[in-house]
C-alpha cells in the first residue's frame, strides 16, 4: 500500500491509493508522514486548523481522525501514532515525543461515534512530552497525562495523571513511579 | 487480496452485491464492503439489518454456517466484531461504540482434553469433522442500549433496554433493563 510522505495540505498526495485530497485545515509540519487520506474518512473538522502534525511525527495504519465541526486535533513534533481513532468535537492536544500504541482510541464521549456533530463540548484530553500510551487503551474527557508517565495497556483514562507514573487498569491506578 | 477501492470504503459501493441471505432494511448505510467478508451462513436470514441502520468501516460480522444475526432500525454499529455462532439480536436504536466485540460463543472446550483435539482439528490440514461440539447462547441487546468503548459481551447475556455498558467492561451476566454496569466482570456501577 502506498503511503503519502510527506504529507501535504490542500492535494490528493501522489501515490495514495485513498484518492481523496487532503483539507486545507489540515496542517503538516517538516517531515511529517500520514499513511493514508483514508485516515480523514470521518474528518469533518471546520476549526481553522483541525488537525496539525509537528514536525517529524508519523501517523501510521489504521488511525482515524473522526472530527466534528468543532473537533481539533493537535499533535507536537516527533510523535509515533499508530492504528489511533481520535474522535472528538472538542480539542485533543499531544506534546512531543508521544507515542501510541496500537488501537488506542481517544474519545470526547464514553459512546462515542464518528458523525455525532451536535456533540456538545467537553473537557480538552491533553498529552504532555513524552507520554507513552499502551495498546487498546481509552482516553475519555478529562484525561490529561503528565510528562514522562506511560499507560498501561488496556486502560482506562478519564481523569489527571500525574507526571512520571505509570497508570494502569480499569479503573486506573498508579502503579510505579519513574522519577 | 487487493487493496479495496475508495468506493468500498466510504458507503458508496453496491450493496446489491452483498449474499442474498443479506437482507437490508431502507436507507442503511454500510460503510466498508470487507466487513460483511466473513459471513458463512447458509440459512435463508443470515444478516437482517433494519431500516436506517448505520454500518461504520471498524464492523466485522463474522456468522457461522447455521448462524444469524439480526439488528433493529435505526442501530449505529461503529466498531463491533461480532463473533456469531449461533444468534446475536441487536434492538432498535442502539449505539455500539468503538472497539467493541460481542460473541455468543466461546468457540472452543475449556476441558484440557477436548480443547487439545479441538485445536489439532483447527489447524490447516486438520480435520474439521474432529471439533468438538460448542456450547452456544444468545446474545439479546435491548432496543436503545449503549455500549462503550472498548466493551466485550459474552455469550448468553441479554442486556435489557435502554442500559448502559461503560467502555471497557467486560459483560459475562444479562444487565437489566436501565442499568448502568462497569468494570471486568462487570457490575452495576454507582449511579452518577
Amino acid at each position: 500500500m502506498t503511503r503519502i510522505a510527506p504529507a501535504v495540505s490542500g492535494v490528493a498526495a501522489d501515490g495514495d491509493w485513498f484518492e481523496m485530497p487532503v483539507p486545507d485545515n489540515v496542517v503538516f509540519g517538516e517531515g511529517s508522514f500520514l499513511y493514508s487520506s483514508y485516515a480523514l474518512l470521518h474528518f469533518r473538522s471546520r476549526h481553522p486548523v483541525g488537525l496539525r502534525l509537528g514536525r517529524q511525527t508519523g501517523v501510521y495504519e489504521g488511525t482515524q481522525f473522526c472530527l466534528g465541526p468543532n473537533g481539533q486535533v493537535h499533535i507536537g513534533d516527533y510523535c509515533t501514532i499508530v492504528a489511533t481513532v481520535f474522535s472528538t468535537n472538542s480539542e485533543v492536544v499531544l506534546g512531543e515525543c508521544v507515542m501510541f500504541g496500537y488501537g488506542v482510541i481517544v474519545s470526547d464521549d464514553p459512546f462515542g461515534r464518528p458523525g455525532a456533530a451536535d456533540g456538545r463540548p467537553t473537557a480538552p484530553i491533553v498529552i504532555e512530552d513524552n507520554v507513552w500510551v499502551g495498546a487498546r487503551s481509552v482516553l475519555l474527557p478529562g484525561a490529561s497525562i503528565g510528562r514522562d508517565s506511560v499507560i498501561g495497556a488496556g486502560s482506562l483514562i478519564d481523569g489527571p495523571v500525574p507526571p512520571g507514573v505509570v497508570m494502569a487498569g480499569n479503573p486506573a491506578r498508579i502503579a510505579a513511579r519513574l522519577t | 487480496m487487493a487493496s479495496p477501492t475508495v468506493a468500498e470504503l466510504n458507503g458508496t459501493w453496491d450493496y446489491a452485491t452483498l449474499p442474498t441471505n443479506v437482507r437490508l432494511g431502507r436507507g442503511v448505510y454500510l460503510e466498508r464492503r470487507d466487513s460483511f467478508a466473513r459471513i458463512r451462513s447458509t440459512v435463508p436470514d443470515a444478516l437482517v439489518l433494519g431500516d436506517d441502520v448505520q454500518v461504520l468501516t471498524w464492523t466485522e460480522f463474522s456468522i457461522e454456517p447455521d448462524a444469524s444475526l439480526v439488528v433493529g432500525d435505526r442501530a449505529v454499529l461503529v466498531g463491533a466484531v461480532f463473533m456469531c455462532a449461533h444468534r446475536i439480536e441487536v434492538g432498535p436504536d442502539v449505539v455500539i461504540s468503538y472497539g467493541v466485540t460481542i460473541a455468543d460463543c466461546d468457540f472452543h472446550p475449556v476441558e484440557p482434553v477436548a480443547r487439545r483435539q479441538d485445536a489439532m482439528a483447527v489447524v490447516p490440514g486438520g480435520d474439521p469433522s474432529q471439533r468438538a461440539p460448542i456450547e452456544t447462547a444468545p446474545v439479546v441487546i435491548g432496543p436503545g442500549v449503549k455500549i462503550g468503548i472498548g466493551a466485550i459481551i459474552l455469550k448468553g447475556v441479554t442486556i435489557g433496554a435502554g442500559a448502559q455498558v461503560a467502555p471497557g467492561s467486560v459483560v459475562t451476566r444479562s444487565v437489566p433493563e436501565g442499568a448502568i454496569v462497569a468494570g471486568n466482570p462487570a457490575s452495576p456501577a454507582p449511579q452518577p
